[in-house]
Protein backbone atom coordinates (compact mmCIF):
# COMPACT_ATOMS: atom_id res chain seq x y z
CA UNK A 1 0.00 0.00 0.00
CA UNK A 2 2.68 2.32 1.20
CA UNK A 3 4.27 1.95 -2.27
CA UNK A 4 1.07 2.94 -3.87
CA UNK A 5 0.64 6.02 -2.35
CA UNK A 6 4.22 6.86 -3.16
CA UNK A 7 3.55 6.35 -6.52
CA UNK A 8 0.74 8.19 -6.60
CA UNK A 9 2.35 11.30 -4.90
CA UNK A 10 5.34 11.22 -7.22
CA UNK A 11 2.67 11.96 -10.40
CA UNK A 12 1.30 14.40 -8.20
CA UNK A 13 4.61 16.12 -8.03
CA UNK A 14 5.18 16.08 -11.81
CA UNK A 15 2.21 16.76 -13.00
CA UNK A 16 2.19 19.77 -10.25
CA UNK A 17 5.20 21.10 -11.46
CA UNK A 18 5.16 20.94 -15.33
CA UNK A 19 2.18 23.01 -14.66
CA UNK A 20 3.12 25.27 -12.61
CA UNK A 21 6.29 25.86 -15.00
CA UNK A 22 3.90 25.19 -18.18
CA UNK A 23 1.92 28.49 -16.94
CA UNK A 24 4.46 30.43 -15.98
CA UNK A 25 6.35 30.21 -19.39
CA UNK A 26 3.14 30.17 -21.09
CA UNK A 27 2.33 34.39 -19.39
CA UNK A 28 6.21 35.30 -20.31
CA UNK A 29 5.57 34.70 -23.84
CA UNK A 30 2.07 36.00 -24.14
CA UNK A 31 3.54 38.87 -22.11
CA UNK A 32 6.85 39.59 -24.20
CA UNK A 33 4.75 38.90 -27.38
CA UNK A 34 4.09 42.14 -28.94
CA UNK A 35 7.24 43.49 -27.68
CA UNK A 36 9.26 40.47 -29.52
CA UNK A 37 7.34 41.39 -33.15
CA UNK A 38 7.68 45.03 -32.04
CA UNK A 39 11.60 44.14 -31.87
CA UNK A 40 11.61 42.30 -35.19
CA UNK A 41 9.98 44.37 -37.08
CA UNK A 42 12.23 47.30 -35.95
CA UNK A 43 15.31 44.55 -36.45
CA UNK A 44 13.88 44.20 -40.27
CA UNK A 45 13.22 47.80 -41.07
CA UNK A 46 16.89 48.54 -39.85
CA UNK A 47 18.21 46.06 -42.12
CA UNK A 48 16.48 47.27 -44.99
CA UNK A 49 18.14 50.65 -44.09
CA UNK A 50 21.16 49.15 -44.07
CA UNK A 51 21.23 47.24 -46.99
CA UNK A 52 20.36 50.39 -49.19
CA UNK A 53 22.73 52.04 -47.32
CA UNK A 54 20.74 54.92 -45.72
CA UNK A 55 21.45 53.98 -42.17
CA UNK A 56 24.73 52.81 -41.67
CA UNK A 57 26.36 49.42 -39.66
CA UNK A 58 27.34 51.84 -36.65
CA UNK A 59 23.75 53.40 -36.90
CA UNK A 60 24.03 56.56 -38.82
CA UNK A 61 21.69 58.19 -41.49
CA UNK A 62 23.88 58.64 -44.81
CA UNK A 63 23.04 59.97 -47.96
CA UNK A 64 25.10 59.61 -51.08
CA UNK A 65 26.48 62.94 -52.23
CA UNK A 66 27.39 64.33 -56.28
CA UNK A 67 30.77 61.79 -56.30
CA UNK A 68 28.81 58.85 -54.90
CA UNK A 69 30.13 58.69 -51.85
CA UNK A 70 28.34 58.35 -48.53
CA UNK A 71 28.59 61.23 -45.76
CA UNK A 72 26.47 61.38 -42.99
CA UNK A 73 23.40 62.69 -42.64
CA UNK A 74 20.42 63.74 -39.73
CA UNK A 75 16.74 63.66 -40.07
CA UNK A 76 15.11 66.49 -40.74
CA UNK A 77 11.41 67.17 -41.17
CA UNK A 78 11.19 63.81 -43.14
CA UNK A 79 14.26 64.43 -45.28
CA UNK A 80 18.03 63.44 -45.13
CA UNK A 81 20.38 66.57 -45.15
CA UNK A 82 23.82 65.95 -44.57
CA UNK A 83 25.62 66.88 -41.25
CA UNK A 84 28.81 67.71 -39.84
CA UNK A 85 27.62 66.70 -36.16
CA UNK A 86 25.67 63.52 -36.61
CA UNK A 87 23.88 61.97 -34.03
CA UNK A 88 23.17 57.76 -33.84
CA UNK A 89 19.47 57.23 -35.57
CA UNK A 90 16.71 56.55 -33.08
CA UNK A 91 14.57 53.82 -33.59
CA UNK A 92 11.66 56.11 -34.17
CA UNK A 93 13.52 58.00 -36.68
CA UNK A 94 14.72 54.81 -38.21
CA UNK A 95 10.59 53.47 -39.01
CA UNK A 96 9.67 56.99 -39.44
CA UNK A 97 12.07 56.92 -42.79
CA UNK A 98 11.13 53.27 -43.33
CA UNK A 99 7.51 54.43 -43.57
CA UNK A 100 8.06 57.33 -45.59
CA UNK A 101 10.40 56.05 -48.57
CA UNK A 102 9.95 52.56 -48.25
CA UNK A 103 7.20 51.09 -49.75
CA UNK A 104 6.31 47.06 -50.16
CA UNK A 105 5.38 45.88 -54.04
CA UNK A 106 4.30 43.16 -55.64
CA UNK A 107 5.34 41.70 -59.22
CA UNK A 108 3.77 39.00 -60.67
CA UNK A 109 5.69 36.52 -63.56
CA UNK A 110 5.50 39.03 -66.39
CA UNK A 111 7.66 41.69 -64.22
CA UNK A 112 4.76 43.92 -64.00
CA UNK A 113 4.13 45.83 -60.72
CA UNK A 114 1.53 46.17 -58.43
CA UNK A 115 0.88 48.02 -54.87
CA UNK A 116 -0.77 45.95 -52.11
CA UNK A 117 -3.70 47.51 -52.11
CA UNK A 118 -4.27 47.16 -55.73
CA UNK A 119 -4.61 43.62 -55.05
CA UNK A 120 -6.20 43.85 -51.59
CA UNK A 121 -3.22 41.89 -49.97
CA UNK A 122 -2.46 42.73 -46.25
CA UNK A 123 0.98 43.74 -46.26
CA UNK A 124 1.45 42.06 -42.74
CA UNK A 125 -0.36 38.61 -43.02
CA UNK A 126 1.90 38.53 -46.52
CA UNK A 127 4.85 38.72 -44.78
CA UNK A 128 3.55 36.20 -41.60
CA UNK A 129 2.64 33.59 -44.01
CA UNK A 130 5.58 33.89 -46.86
CA UNK A 131 8.50 35.05 -45.19
CA UNK A 132 9.43 31.57 -43.58
CA UNK A 133 8.77 29.74 -47.30
CA UNK A 134 10.13 32.10 -49.70
CA UNK A 135 8.77 34.77 -51.70
CA UNK A 136 9.61 33.18 -54.79
CA UNK A 137 6.56 30.37 -55.71
CA UNK A 138 3.76 32.90 -55.26
CA UNK A 139 2.17 34.38 -57.94
CA UNK A 140 2.82 37.73 -56.16
CA UNK A 141 6.41 38.29 -55.45
CA UNK A 142 7.54 40.64 -52.83
CA UNK A 143 9.86 43.80 -53.61
CA UNK A 144 10.44 46.98 -51.98
CA UNK A 145 10.30 50.07 -53.70
CA UNK A 146 12.83 52.53 -52.09
CA UNK A 147 11.46 56.25 -52.88
CA UNK A 148 13.95 59.22 -53.60
CA UNK A 149 15.07 61.13 -51.01
CA UNK A 150 12.84 64.13 -51.51
CA UNK A 151 9.81 66.02 -50.66
CA UNK A 152 6.65 64.26 -50.71
CA UNK A 153 5.30 66.87 -53.03
CA UNK A 154 8.45 65.46 -55.39
CA UNK A 155 9.05 61.97 -54.32
CA UNK A 156 6.52 60.28 -56.44
CA UNK A 157 7.70 62.47 -59.91
CA UNK A 158 11.30 61.40 -58.89
CA UNK A 159 12.77 58.05 -60.17
CA UNK A 160 13.23 55.90 -56.94
CA UNK A 161 16.41 55.60 -55.13
CA UNK A 162 16.78 52.32 -55.81
CA UNK A 163 14.53 48.18 -54.96
CA UNK A 164 15.04 46.17 -52.44
CA UNK A 165 14.27 42.04 -53.48
CA UNK A 166 14.34 39.46 -50.60
CA UNK A 167 16.88 36.87 -50.67
CA UNK A 168 16.83 33.03 -49.06
CA UNK A 169 18.56 29.91 -49.46
CA UNK A 170 20.25 27.62 -46.66
CA UNK A 171 23.16 27.95 -45.07
CA UNK A 172 25.16 25.15 -43.05
CA UNK A 173 22.96 24.81 -39.80
CA UNK A 174 19.46 26.54 -40.80
CA UNK A 175 17.65 28.74 -44.12
CA UNK A 176 19.14 32.24 -44.80
CA UNK A 177 17.62 35.09 -45.06
CA UNK A 178 18.85 38.52 -46.71
CA UNK A 179 18.14 41.60 -48.78
CA UNK A 180 19.43 42.81 -51.66
CA UNK A 181 18.84 46.70 -52.63
CA UNK A 182 19.73 47.44 -56.39
CA UNK A 183 20.12 51.62 -58.03
CA UNK A 184 17.30 52.03 -60.02
CA UNK A 185 19.05 50.66 -63.43
CA UNK A 186 17.99 47.26 -61.73
CA UNK A 187 21.58 45.78 -61.87
CA UNK A 188 23.98 47.53 -59.94
CA UNK A 189 24.43 46.41 -55.79
CA UNK A 190 23.85 49.47 -53.76
CA UNK A 191 24.18 46.88 -50.27
CA UNK A 192 23.36 43.54 -49.14
CA UNK A 193 21.87 42.42 -45.44
CA UNK A 194 21.99 39.14 -44.77
CA UNK A 195 19.70 39.27 -41.58
CA UNK A 196 18.63 35.81 -40.70
CA UNK A 197 21.01 33.24 -40.10
CA UNK A 198 22.37 30.58 -37.66
CA UNK A 199 25.28 29.91 -38.89
CA UNK A 200 28.55 29.26 -37.27
CA UNK A 201 29.85 32.60 -35.14
CA UNK A 202 32.98 33.20 -36.52
CA UNK A 203 32.87 31.30 -39.60
CA UNK A 204 29.72 31.15 -41.85
CA UNK A 205 28.00 33.64 -38.87
CA UNK A 206 30.49 36.38 -41.07
CA UNK A 207 27.63 36.67 -44.01
CA UNK A 208 26.14 39.07 -41.18
CA UNK A 209 28.96 40.98 -40.37
CA UNK A 210 30.00 44.22 -41.96
CA UNK A 211 33.06 43.42 -43.52
CA UNK A 212 31.71 40.97 -45.46
CA UNK A 213 28.68 42.70 -46.47
CA UNK A 214 30.73 46.00 -47.71
CA UNK A 215 31.87 43.95 -50.60
CA UNK A 216 28.65 43.76 -52.34
CA UNK A 217 29.22 47.22 -53.32
CA UNK A 218 28.57 48.32 -56.95
CA UNK A 219 28.88 44.61 -57.68
CA UNK A 220 26.98 43.51 -60.91
CA UNK A 221 24.23 41.33 -60.67
CA UNK A 222 24.64 40.33 -64.05
CA UNK A 223 27.25 38.84 -65.22
CA UNK A 224 28.43 41.39 -68.04
CA UNK A 225 29.81 40.25 -71.74
CA UNK A 226 32.95 40.99 -72.64
CA UNK A 227 32.38 42.91 -75.96
CA UNK A 228 28.66 43.96 -76.93
CA UNK A 229 25.89 45.18 -74.41
CA UNK A 230 24.94 42.89 -71.77
CA UNK A 231 21.69 41.03 -72.79
CA UNK A 232 19.72 41.20 -69.44
CA UNK A 233 17.31 38.38 -71.09
CA UNK A 234 20.13 35.49 -70.85
CA UNK A 235 23.34 36.95 -68.68
CA UNK A 236 23.35 34.87 -65.69
CA UNK A 237 22.08 36.21 -62.61
CA UNK A 238 23.57 36.44 -59.37
CA UNK A 239 26.57 36.89 -57.50
CA UNK A 240 29.76 34.75 -57.28
CA UNK A 241 31.87 33.56 -54.44
CA UNK A 242 35.79 33.08 -55.02
CA UNK A 243 38.52 31.98 -52.72
CA UNK A 244 39.60 34.89 -50.82
CA UNK A 245 42.78 36.05 -53.14
CA UNK A 246 41.85 34.86 -56.39
CA UNK A 247 39.81 38.22 -56.56
CA UNK A 248 42.83 40.02 -57.67
CA UNK A 249 43.44 37.31 -60.73
CA UNK A 250 40.02 37.48 -62.37
CA UNK A 251 39.11 39.66 -65.34
CA UNK A 252 37.52 42.91 -64.93
CA UNK A 253 34.18 41.83 -66.12
CA UNK A 254 34.36 38.68 -63.48
CA UNK A 255 35.38 40.71 -60.45
CA UNK A 256 32.16 42.98 -61.17
CA UNK A 257 30.61 39.78 -60.56
CA UNK A 258 32.18 38.18 -57.73
CA UNK A 259 33.24 38.82 -54.20
CA UNK A 260 35.91 37.33 -51.62
CA UNK A 261 34.60 33.72 -49.63
CA UNK A 262 34.89 33.15 -45.85
CA UNK A 263 37.92 30.54 -45.10
CA UNK A 264 36.19 27.77 -43.30
CA UNK A 265 32.75 28.13 -44.57
CA UNK A 266 32.54 26.79 -47.71
CA UNK A 267 28.92 24.86 -47.26
CA UNK A 268 27.14 28.43 -45.93
CA UNK A 269 29.25 30.53 -49.08
CA UNK A 270 27.67 27.86 -51.54
CA UNK A 271 24.58 28.54 -49.52
CA UNK A 272 24.66 31.87 -50.65
CA UNK A 273 25.48 31.57 -53.84
CA UNK A 274 22.58 29.36 -54.97
CA UNK A 275 20.63 31.53 -52.65
CA UNK A 276 21.34 34.56 -55.18
CA UNK A 277 20.99 32.69 -58.21
CA UNK A 278 17.73 31.03 -57.17
CA UNK A 279 16.00 33.98 -54.91
CA UNK A 280 16.97 36.47 -58.37
CA UNK A 281 16.33 34.08 -61.29
CA UNK A 282 12.12 34.82 -60.86
CA UNK A 283 12.88 38.78 -60.59
CA UNK A 284 14.46 38.45 -63.82
CA UNK A 285 11.73 40.16 -66.22
CA UNK A 286 10.65 42.68 -63.22
CA UNK A 287 14.47 43.82 -63.37
CA UNK A 288 14.51 43.72 -66.93
CA UNK A 289 11.16 46.28 -66.49
CA UNK A 290 13.01 48.29 -63.65
CA UNK A 291 16.45 49.00 -66.24
CA UNK A 292 14.14 49.74 -68.93
CA UNK A 293 11.98 52.67 -67.26
CA UNK A 294 14.92 53.93 -65.14
CA UNK A 295 18.31 52.67 -66.75
CA UNK A 296 18.56 55.97 -68.60
CA UNK A 297 18.27 58.46 -66.07
CA UNK A 298 20.72 57.03 -63.29
CA UNK A 299 23.84 55.94 -63.99
CA UNK B 1 30.32 20.31 12.51
CA UNK B 2 29.98 24.53 12.54
CA UNK B 3 28.21 25.83 10.11
CA UNK B 4 29.54 27.59 7.66
CA UNK B 5 28.89 31.31 6.93
CA UNK B 6 27.07 32.20 4.26
CA UNK B 7 29.29 34.12 1.63
CA UNK B 8 31.36 30.90 1.84
CA UNK B 9 28.43 29.26 -0.25
CA UNK B 10 28.93 32.36 -2.80
CA UNK B 11 33.37 32.13 -2.76
CA UNK B 12 34.43 29.14 -2.49
CA UNK B 13 33.19 27.96 -6.24
CA UNK B 14 34.29 31.54 -7.71
CA UNK B 15 38.06 30.39 -6.98
CA UNK B 16 38.67 27.23 -4.99
CA UNK B 17 36.20 24.50 -6.58
CA UNK B 18 35.45 26.69 -9.67
CA UNK B 19 33.69 24.44 -12.01
CA UNK B 20 35.52 24.43 -15.10
CA UNK B 21 39.31 24.33 -13.80
CA UNK B 22 38.42 22.31 -11.01
CA UNK B 23 35.79 20.01 -11.58
CA UNK B 24 36.44 20.36 -15.53
CA UNK B 25 32.06 20.99 -15.77
CA UNK B 26 30.73 22.95 -18.50
CA UNK B 27 33.15 22.19 -20.68
CA UNK B 28 31.16 21.87 -24.22
CA UNK B 29 29.62 25.16 -24.10
CA UNK B 30 33.18 26.74 -23.06
CA UNK B 31 33.97 25.68 -26.00
CA UNK B 32 31.67 27.20 -28.45
CA UNK B 33 30.58 30.64 -26.52
CA UNK B 34 33.94 31.47 -26.57
CA UNK B 35 34.84 33.27 -29.85
CA UNK B 36 33.98 36.77 -29.05
CA UNK B 37 33.79 38.37 -25.67
CA UNK B 38 30.87 39.62 -25.85
CA UNK B 39 28.80 36.63 -26.25
CA UNK B 40 31.26 35.32 -23.50
CA UNK B 41 29.90 38.05 -21.51
CA UNK B 42 26.04 37.30 -22.05
CA UNK B 43 26.15 33.80 -22.20
CA UNK B 44 27.79 34.46 -18.06
CA UNK B 45 25.25 36.35 -17.12
CA UNK B 46 22.45 33.95 -18.22
CA UNK B 47 24.40 30.97 -16.49
CA UNK B 48 24.58 33.52 -13.60
CA UNK B 49 20.68 33.96 -13.77
CA UNK B 50 19.52 30.47 -14.69
CA UNK B 51 21.90 28.47 -12.04
CA UNK B 52 21.19 30.75 -9.08
CA UNK B 53 17.31 30.35 -9.06
CA UNK B 54 17.20 26.90 -10.13
CA UNK B 55 19.30 26.36 -7.53
CA UNK B 56 17.32 28.17 -5.26
CA UNK B 57 14.19 26.80 -6.23
CA UNK B 58 14.95 23.01 -6.79
CA UNK B 59 15.93 23.92 -2.78
CA UNK B 60 13.21 25.10 -1.85
CA UNK B 61 11.02 22.13 -2.77
CA UNK B 62 13.44 19.70 -2.08
CA UNK B 63 11.73 18.24 1.21
CA UNK B 64 8.43 17.39 -1.08
CA UNK B 65 10.90 16.18 -4.20
CA UNK B 66 9.92 11.97 -4.71
CA UNK B 67 13.91 10.76 -5.09
CA UNK B 68 13.30 8.75 -8.06
CA UNK B 69 12.32 11.83 -10.17
CA UNK B 70 13.99 14.39 -8.86
CA UNK B 71 16.79 14.64 -11.93
CA UNK B 72 13.40 15.44 -13.93
CA UNK B 73 11.84 17.58 -11.51
CA UNK B 74 15.89 19.48 -11.68
CA UNK B 75 15.54 19.93 -15.66
CA UNK B 76 11.93 20.98 -15.61
CA UNK B 77 12.91 24.09 -13.50
CA UNK B 78 16.02 24.55 -15.19
CA UNK B 79 14.80 24.21 -18.64
CA UNK B 80 11.83 26.83 -17.68
CA UNK B 81 14.22 29.63 -16.59
CA UNK B 82 16.68 28.97 -19.75
CA UNK B 83 13.41 29.46 -21.72
CA UNK B 84 12.34 33.00 -19.85
CA UNK B 85 16.08 33.82 -20.63
CA UNK B 86 15.82 33.71 -24.15
CA UNK B 87 12.36 35.10 -24.22
CA UNK B 88 13.41 38.58 -22.55
CA UNK B 89 16.67 38.02 -24.91
CA UNK B 90 14.61 38.03 -27.89
CA UNK B 91 12.23 41.03 -27.24
CA UNK B 92 14.75 43.27 -25.28
CA UNK B 93 17.98 42.85 -26.90
CA UNK B 94 16.71 41.19 -30.76
CA UNK B 95 20.36 41.33 -32.10
CA UNK B 96 22.28 40.04 -29.60
CA UNK B 97 19.89 36.71 -29.17
CA UNK B 98 20.25 36.22 -32.47
CA UNK B 99 23.79 35.07 -32.25
CA UNK B 100 23.20 33.21 -28.67
CA UNK B 101 20.04 31.36 -29.14
CA UNK B 102 21.42 28.71 -29.92
CA UNK B 103 23.46 28.81 -26.69
CA UNK B 104 20.90 30.05 -24.57
CA UNK B 105 19.37 26.40 -25.35
CA UNK B 106 22.17 24.57 -24.54
CA UNK B 107 22.68 25.79 -21.33
CA UNK B 108 19.94 23.21 -20.49
CA UNK B 109 22.08 20.45 -21.20
CA UNK B 110 25.34 22.51 -19.04
CA UNK B 111 26.25 19.89 -16.62
CA UNK B 112 27.11 22.50 -14.23
CA UNK B 113 23.81 23.88 -13.51
CA UNK B 114 22.61 20.50 -13.07
CA UNK B 115 25.83 19.74 -11.05
CA UNK B 116 24.95 23.01 -8.42
CA UNK B 117 21.49 21.94 -8.13
CA UNK B 118 22.73 17.65 -7.54
CA UNK B 119 25.40 18.45 -5.06
CA UNK B 120 24.60 21.69 -3.56
CA UNK B 121 20.82 22.70 -3.77
CA UNK B 122 18.94 19.48 -3.31
CA UNK B 123 20.91 19.37 0.05
CA UNK B 124 20.91 22.31 1.84
CA UNK B 125 18.31 25.82 2.04
CA UNK B 126 17.34 27.75 -0.43
CA UNK B 127 19.01 30.77 0.18
CA UNK B 128 22.76 29.23 0.67
CA UNK B 129 21.59 27.77 -2.60
CA UNK B 130 20.96 30.17 -4.70
CA UNK B 131 24.12 31.86 -3.39
CA UNK B 132 26.24 28.87 -4.31
CA UNK B 133 24.77 28.80 -7.82
CA UNK B 134 25.70 32.30 -7.92
CA UNK B 135 29.30 31.91 -7.39
CA UNK B 136 29.30 28.89 -8.79
CA UNK B 137 27.82 30.45 -12.14
CA UNK B 138 30.53 33.62 -11.88
CA UNK B 139 33.42 31.54 -11.53
CA UNK B 140 32.53 29.84 -14.95
CA UNK B 141 32.01 32.97 -16.35
CA UNK B 142 35.05 34.69 -15.33
CA UNK B 143 36.92 31.58 -17.06
CA UNK B 144 34.87 32.02 -20.29
CA UNK B 145 35.70 35.85 -20.74
CA UNK B 146 39.33 35.09 -19.80
CA UNK B 147 39.01 32.55 -22.71
CA UNK B 148 37.33 34.45 -24.85
CA UNK B 149 39.89 37.59 -24.70
CA UNK B 150 42.78 35.27 -25.57
CA UNK B 151 40.40 33.98 -28.61
CA UNK B 152 39.33 37.41 -29.68
CA UNK B 153 42.45 39.27 -29.58
CA UNK B 154 44.63 36.47 -31.57
CA UNK B 155 41.71 35.09 -33.82
CA UNK B 156 40.19 38.04 -34.88
CA UNK B 157 42.51 40.78 -33.95
CA UNK B 158 39.76 42.51 -31.38
CA UNK B 159 38.16 43.05 -28.27
CA UNK B 160 34.74 43.53 -28.05
CA UNK B 161 34.84 43.70 -31.51
CA UNK B 162 36.82 46.95 -31.25
CA UNK B 163 40.17 46.30 -33.11
CA UNK B 164 43.29 46.64 -31.66
CA UNK B 165 45.33 45.85 -34.05
CA UNK B 166 46.41 48.56 -37.03
CA UNK B 167 44.97 47.28 -40.22
CA UNK B 168 48.73 48.36 -41.35
CA UNK B 169 50.25 45.43 -39.38
CA UNK B 170 47.86 43.10 -41.26
CA UNK B 171 49.62 41.27 -44.82
CA UNK B 172 48.72 42.38 -47.57
CA UNK B 173 49.78 41.82 -51.13
CA UNK B 174 52.96 44.40 -51.09
CA UNK B 175 53.97 42.95 -47.57
CA UNK B 176 53.44 38.98 -47.95
CA UNK B 177 55.20 38.55 -44.61
CA UNK B 178 53.30 40.98 -42.35
CA UNK B 179 50.83 39.80 -39.06
CA UNK B 180 47.87 36.98 -40.07
CA UNK B 181 45.56 36.08 -37.90
CA UNK B 182 45.64 33.15 -35.92
CA UNK B 183 42.94 31.11 -37.68
CA UNK B 184 42.83 28.44 -35.12
CA UNK B 185 41.22 30.21 -32.66
CA UNK B 186 38.52 30.74 -34.03
CA UNK B 187 38.17 27.03 -34.78
CA UNK B 188 36.38 25.12 -30.99
CA UNK B 189 40.14 23.30 -30.73
CA UNK B 190 41.86 26.11 -29.53
CA UNK B 191 39.39 26.73 -26.31
CA UNK B 192 40.60 22.88 -25.24
CA UNK B 193 44.18 24.52 -25.39
CA UNK B 194 43.45 27.64 -23.46
CA UNK B 195 40.89 26.05 -20.81
CA UNK B 196 43.98 23.08 -20.68
CA UNK B 197 46.77 25.93 -20.40
CA UNK B 198 44.34 27.84 -17.33
CA UNK B 199 44.20 24.33 -15.41
CA UNK B 200 47.86 23.56 -15.67
CA UNK B 201 48.04 27.55 -14.22
CA UNK B 202 45.78 26.93 -11.72
CA UNK B 203 46.81 24.12 -10.40
CA UNK B 204 50.63 25.83 -10.28
CA UNK B 205 48.99 28.69 -7.91
CA UNK B 206 47.19 25.65 -5.77
CA UNK B 207 49.86 23.39 -5.60
CA UNK B 208 47.12 20.52 -6.35
CA UNK B 209 49.29 17.84 -8.41
CA UNK B 210 46.40 15.55 -8.40
CA UNK B 211 42.96 16.82 -10.55
CA UNK B 212 40.20 14.84 -9.99
CA UNK B 213 37.70 14.38 -12.31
Amino acid sequence: MAEKKSQLNTYIFIITLCLISGLLLATVSELLKNRQQEARKAYLYKQLLISARILSYDNYFQIPDKKGNFIQAKLQDDLLVPTDTPTKATQSEISKVFKTRVRPMLTDKDGNSFTFEQKEIDYETYLNIYESKGYTPYPYRLYYEIKANRKKEHMEKTPPYGFTIPINGYGLWDAIFGLLTLKPNGTTVIGVSWYEEKETPGLGGEISEKWWQIQFYNKQIFRQSPNERTNLKSASLGIDIVKPGVMKTLPKIKKEHAVDGVTGATITMNGVMLAFKDSLAPYRKLLININKKYGKTST
Amino acid sequence: MAKPPLKHFFITPIWKDNQILVAILGICSALAVTIQVNTALVMGLAVMFVTSLSSFFVSLIRKITPDNVRMIAQLVIISTFVIIVDQFLKAFSYELSKTLSVFVGLIITNCLVMGRAESIAKNTAPLPAFLDGLGAAAGYALVIIAVALIREFFGFGSILGYALIPETWYASPEHPNYYVNANIMALAPSAFFIIGFFIWIYNLIERKYNVVG
